[in-house]
């Protein structure tokens, strides 16, 4: 047990680098430095950790003289508490490393500046004392304040089990973290087949919904937190913009360029803090559940421990209901007559698989090659029943056998169809079965493609 | 010597850090109220919170050596002096007011990044200031990014 007059876990929200700290070492010979550093991270009862990016005085001064103080900012109350240290080490791999860099990057690729922050290593300090600093009073021990969340992780997961598709769990998970632990905006991805891009399959808080948005592996706090399988959180995107910003003119002095633009983020005008969780299934990444807030430091290190088990829980939900394939023959083929409204005019390029209806984008990708399918056999027959067992058996449409991600594709499909308003329709009407509808009568056009997509639509050769 | 526009970010109303430290090399911190450069830009003057009996009061009545670090709230900008501590002394009126001035501009400045005035009052302490006046020897600009450290 800590022996600090003020406990290093009484002061948690000084640690999360909503308000920035100073830190002020001394050379050798005497000369002090003063310098402000965006986060002191708690490592244990003990120990706190520096991030090792721009503070080339304060390294020299500390491998010359390790001693060091911090003061450190609540961002609640403005209390302040001054920490002395001494340097022990610096870490440049290891578990407190791969945290600290996985935030950074993804902050990093979030700004499109992948290139500069450049995480040289993360300096453990000994933490000597720790008192109220300015007109600060110690702090109150919190007894027990924190709301207890096993009764709302035990409603969670209560409402996760009564979900009786995908859609559904994607649906009631989202909710169930607004309704529960006040997480008003969400959104749920999915990784692809291919492992290297995630699309967003539901939403809650948004309008519009951004579902079909899709997000490259690796790049912005999504794809950052889906490559390094790690919760990566941003307490303050105010700062890491202005940062950001600075960042630009320090590199357009010194004559080098930014490495790409900055990734926009989903969601919230007024968004202050945001975290990505990934979601796993089998130890593999099936998916990215992304949060944004209007306050700021909303994402704290006890908030992300709750998010793990959150996402932990969801995760194994999702993959429970993607993997129940609900396979069912469609028992008749349900034919309409051609409906009497106006026509539709439909358009399909083979290029990228992009499905236009009267000009407008509905979806790209695998979800418009299965809008294709659907809407040529109407369009051909009338045939307006189908089941997801055909689906998954049509080799044009290309799913991979096992992990082919189809509930999660229709839930875009059918969510891109309805807040369109097309006039094309398409639901779930039991398990594994779907119901398309059109509006009026249907004109097809198939865009040909001569670049690298045109072997997929070739007819298969046969003997 | 201080530039014009260094001079302008020093009292534009950000936060002021001041470290000093004592015979056994062990630094110590306070926060700077009011600063003001002189018109040749070779000296600073400010209110540094250094209660009687501090390592921050010690240290400036027994060593010169002190540094001064600028920096918005956002941290996207900064700015750091460093000298000698050439008068020590009770603040009069012109310190005080401008110490005051500049908490109403330090309150705007946390205000930009959603920081309360509740909170950005609560780091400013109005009593057992003493007014310090630098000799400024050097200037470094520490603004995030490869010129970080660059002597001005």
């Amino acid at each position: 047990m800590s022996e600090l007059t003020v406990p290093l876990e009484s002061i948690g929200p000084c640690l999360q680098g909503v308000l920035p700290s100073w830190i002020v070492t001394c050379s050798r010979e005497g000369v002090p430095n003063a310098t402000v550093l965006s986060i002191v991270r708690y490592v244990d009862s003990e120990r706190v950790a520096l991030t090792r990016q721009f503070f080339n005085k304060t390294r020299a001064n500390l491998d010359a003289n390790p001693q060091a103080q911090v003061v450190v900012v609540d961002p609640g109350t403005g209390d302040q508490f001054a920490l002395d240290l001494r340097y022990l080490h610096t870490e440049s791999e290891g578990p407190i490393f791969d945290e600290v860099e996985a935030n950074l990057t993804a902050v990093a690729s979030q700004m499109g500046m992948s290139d500069v922050f450049r995480l040289r290593g993360v300096d453990i300090h000994r933490v000597l004392r720790s008192e109220p600093f300015g007109e600060t009073a110690a702090p109150m021990r919190e007894g027990g304040a924190a709301p207890d969340t096993l009764p709302l992780l035990d409603e969670f997961v209560r409402r996760l089990t009564l979900c009786v598709d995908y859609a559904d769990a994607a649906r009631v998970g989202l909710e169930a973290l607004d309704d529960l632990f006040g997480f008003a905006y969400s959104v749920l991805l999915t990784a692809d087949e291919r492992g290297d891009r995630l699309f967003a399959v539901s939403s809650n808080g948004y309008v519009p919904s951004g579902v079909g948005a899709e997000v490259p592996v690796g790049v912005g706090l999504v794809g950052v937190a889906a490559e390094r399988l790690r919760v990566v959180c941003i307490p303050s995107l105010v700062r890491s913009r202005a940062m950001d910003a600075a960042l630009r003119e320090s590199l357009r002095r010194s004559g080098a360029e930014p490495s790409g633009a900055e990734i926009e983020l989903p969601g919230l005008e007024r968004v202050q803090s945001a975290a990505a969780v990934p979601l796993l299934a089998r130890g593999e990444l099936t998916g990215v559940l992304y949060l944004e807030a209007e306050r700021e430091g909303e994402f704290s290190p006890g908030k992300e421990r709750l998010l793990r088990i959150l996402g932990g829980h969801l995760g194994a939900a999702l993959a429970v209901l993607q993997a129940d394939r609900g396979e069912s023959d469609p028992a008749e083929v349900a034919q309409a007559a051609v409906p009497p409204g106006d026509p539709l005019a439909v358009s399909y390029y083979q290029a990228d698989d992009s499905v236009f209806v009267d000009d407008a984008y509905v979806v790209k990708g695998v979800p418009g090659r299965i809008l294709w399918k659907l809407l040529r056999e109407c369009g051909a027959d009338g045939r307006t029943a189908f089941s997801n067992r055909e689906l998954r058996l049509d080799e044009h449409l290309g799913l991979p056998a096992g992990n082919d991600n189809l509930e999660a594709r229709l839930l875009v499909l059918r969510k891109r169809l309805a807040a369109l308003e097309c006039g094309i329709t398409l639901d779930r009407v039991d398990r594994g079965r779907l119901l398309l509808g059109v509006s009026g009568p249907l004109t097809l056009v198939e865009v040909p493609t001569t670049g690298p997509m045109r072997l997929a639509h070739e007819p298969p050769v046969s003997g | 010597m201080l530039e014009p526009a260094a001079v302008e970010f020093i009292q534009s109303g950000v936060a002021v850090g001041v470290a000093t430290c004592d015979d056994e090399l062990t630094p110590s911190f306070s926060r700077g109220w009011g600063p003001e450069v002189s018109g040749d830009g070779r000296s600073l003057r400010l209110c540094v919170a250094a209660p009687a009996g501090s390592p921050m009061r010690s240290n400036l009545e027994e060593n010169a050596a002190i540094a001064v670090g600028f920096s918005p709230p956002t941290i996207a900008q900064a700015l750091q002096v460093k000298g000698a501590a050439a008068v020590v002394c009770e603040p009069d009126a012109d310190d005080l007011a401008r110490a005051e001035q500049h908490r109403r501009l330090f309150e705007a400045e946390c205000a930009r990044i959603g920081a309360p005035a509740e909170v950005s009052q609560r780091m400013f302490v109005g009593e057992r200031l003493v007014a310090v006046e630098i000799s400024i020897a050097e200037v470094y600009d520490q603004t995030p990014g490869p010129t970080a450290g660059r002597r001005l």
